[in-house]
């Protein structure tokens, strides 16, 4: 190879396909975790479409490789509070898990991922998100910090007021639902 | 609880504390049987989380490759392969439940692809061998890894996990890594030990006597239990 | 010719798959499973050589992409019987003729043999001299980190 070209080219070629193969291949944990929040496998799909297509034109302020999950999260959870809260209001959907599915489906599926899944959407977007954030991404603290641009303290405090609120909720799953489907509130 | 008391166990169980913090509250949650059974009680909300949505509705899928529910399936027939196999029989996978043995069997023998959703590199070690040359050994191999995690800035737990004849490394009596392991837990945060209370509760019975663990180790209900559930957390699992 | 050259990489440059991707021939990706060895008595590495060659007959070699990996007692698998007094903190060298036939015959249906650096360097073993057949390649920095990275790949794990 003639070492008078320009080594940056090359460079930037081969490091944009590598996060482009990566940032596709965290499709799949974006869309769970969109879908947790969203509960609509449409809005969720969009949301990730949405999120890959910001993230892969601007690929270049990735700083650190090894932060593209917070950095591709963070890029997500923006976009969700600009302007996917609304659609979900907009829509005027009651988020209820189980519309999706056929009773059959959901009979199939255990009642505890019904009815987790049930008190998950009953909650307020905030806690809703920062308990997914941790629990089911599994981010530290400081990445969830940065992920929602709040302080430490607010994750902290944020989580744990949220995690009371979901075991109330599961309780009230429990305690009133006989049949599978499960009346929520609408979205706050 | 009060306020404070409740950030800590949600910080507690997440991980969050350092060193001196968790020494603090290992020792309260064996003084009080409720925030014992707050921090389980949490920690079973995390899995069932996990649980709740490992398998949304909806696109995300590639094509080519195979869905959940197909994997499981393949990784309960790898299971039982592994169980049935010595003896050169292989078993059909009609007749075995997948969601038992993909995630753990009782020998630990096989468990389904960990779901790794953050960046950070989860581990947690089942240690069932009262070998203690091979314990020295899992301490240098951790102790690596947390030296070369923190050198680089990323994100890494470590959890051991002892039950079985793996409760020896963690008894005050008969621990031949006592001031190793308190010197880890006291330089990293990212580390924790867990004993099983069902083997502490067998010995004592059978042998007759008080078993005192460590006070670095944080005694859970099942050392099974706590293993299948940092496995359906996504926690990659190695048995030792 | 230059210009040619830097076009292609450019067009390589999206083509190419990720190497964690391995698809068999019916389009589908390959099982990924990682075997873990860490104890060294003979009997039971042959059983689980024997479990491994009897998971290949089940699904098929080309379906399977299987990695075993080595730390510790366990490297004993790969020890020349030859090398034994040289290596006082090993008791078993099991790489006889038998065995290294096995493992041969597994190299040759796609299953590889991961060495763990630390062991190796912990226990002084010169991986030319004493080990049957192990390249460079195949030497990874950590067993028990390789285990856990190949999880978060996808292998699923299995301790025979």
């Amino acid at each position: 190879m003639d070492k008078e070209e320009s080594p940056s080219l090359l460079g930037r070629l081969g490091r944009n396909r590598r996060l482009r193969t990566e940032v596709s291949a965290q499709r799949d944990r974006l869309y769970r975790l969109a879908w947790s929040w969203c509960h609509d496998q449409y809005l969720a799909d969009d949301l990730v479409q949405e999120t890959l297509t910001k993230a892969l034109s601007r690929l270049d302020s990735l700083r650190e490789e090894s932060r593209l999950g917070v950095w591709l999260t963070r890029i997500m959870a923006n976009l969700y509070r600009d302007q996917f809260r609304r659609k979900r209001e907009e829509t005027g959907q009651e988020i209820e898990p189980i519309s999706e599915e056929t009773p059959e489906d959901a009979t199939e599926r255990s009642l505890l991922v019904v009815h987790t899944r049930a008190a998950i959407s009953a909650l307020k977007d905030d806690h809703r998100q920062i308990i997914t954030l941790v629990d089911l991404s599994g981010f530290s603290y400081a990445d969830t910090a940065q992920i929602l641009d709040v302080p430490v303290g607010t994750v902290m405090s944020r989580l744990s007021r949220a995690r009371k609120r979901l075991r109330e909720e599961l309780e009230k799953a429990y305690v009133t639902s006989s049949s599978v489907v499960v009346p929520l509130r609408k979205p706050s | 609880m009060s306020r404070n008391d409740d950030i800590d166990i949600n910080a507690y169980v997440d991980g969050e504390l350092t060193p001196d913090e968790r020494l603090e509250v290992l020792a309260a949650l064996r003084e009080n049987p409720d925030l014992a059974r707050e921090a389980c009680e949490l920690h079973n909300l995390k899995s069932q989380l996990h649980l709740a949505y490992a398998n949304p509705p909806g696109p995300g899928r590639k094509p080519g490759r195979r869905k959940p529910s197909a994997l499981i399936g393949i990784a309960a027939s790898l299971l039982a392969l592994a169980i049935g196999v010595t003896g050169g029989w292989f078993a059909g996978s009609n007749d075995i439940r997948p969601d038992r043995l993909v995630l753990l069997d009782p020998q630990g023998r096989g468990q389904a692809p960990a779901t790794a959703e953050s960046d950070a590199t989860r581990i947690v070690f089942h240690l069932t061998t009262s070998d203690q040359v091979a314990a020295g050994e899992l301490l240098d191999d951790i102790e690596a890894m947390l030296d070369a995690y923190h050198e680089n800035g990323n994100a890494l737990r470590v959890e051991v996990v002892s039950n079985g004849d793996g409760l020896d490394f963690l008894r005050e009596r008969l621990s031949r890594h006592k001031v190793r392991i308190k010197q880890l837990a006291e330089d990293y945060g990212n580390l924790t030990f867990v004993a099983c209370k069902n083997t502490i509760d067998r010995v004592e019975v059978e042998d007759g006597i008080e078993i005192n663990v460590l006070p670095e180790a944080e005694v859970i209900d099942s050392g099974v239990n706590h293993v299948v559930r940092r496995q359906k957390e996504g926690w990659a699992y190695i048995r030792v | 010719m230059r210009k040619y050259f830097y076009t292609l990489i450019a067009l390589l440059a999206w083509i190419g798959l990720p190497a964690s991707q391995a698809l068999a021939d019916n389009g589908y990706s390959k099982q990924k499973v990682v075997y873990h060895i860490n104890y060294d008595d003979p009997k039971t590495q042959a059983g689980a050589l024997r479990n491994i060659q009897n998971h290949i007959n089940a699904v098929g070699a080309d379906k399977l992409d299987i990695k075993v990996v080595l730390h510790g007692n366990g490297l004993a698998l790969l020890i020349l019987p030859e090398a034994m007094p040289d290596l006082p903190k090993f008791k078993h060298a099991n790489a006889n003729d038998q065995m290294a036939a096995r493992i041969d015959g597994l190299k040759q249906q796609n299953v590889s043999f991961q060495v763990c650096a630390n062991t190796v360097r912990g226990r002084k073993v010169s991986v030319e001299d004493h080990l049957y057949d192990v390249e460079d390649s195949d030497i990874v920095p950590s067993g028990v980190a390789e285990l856990a990275r190949l999880q978060q790949l996808g292998y699923v794990y299995i301790k025979p």
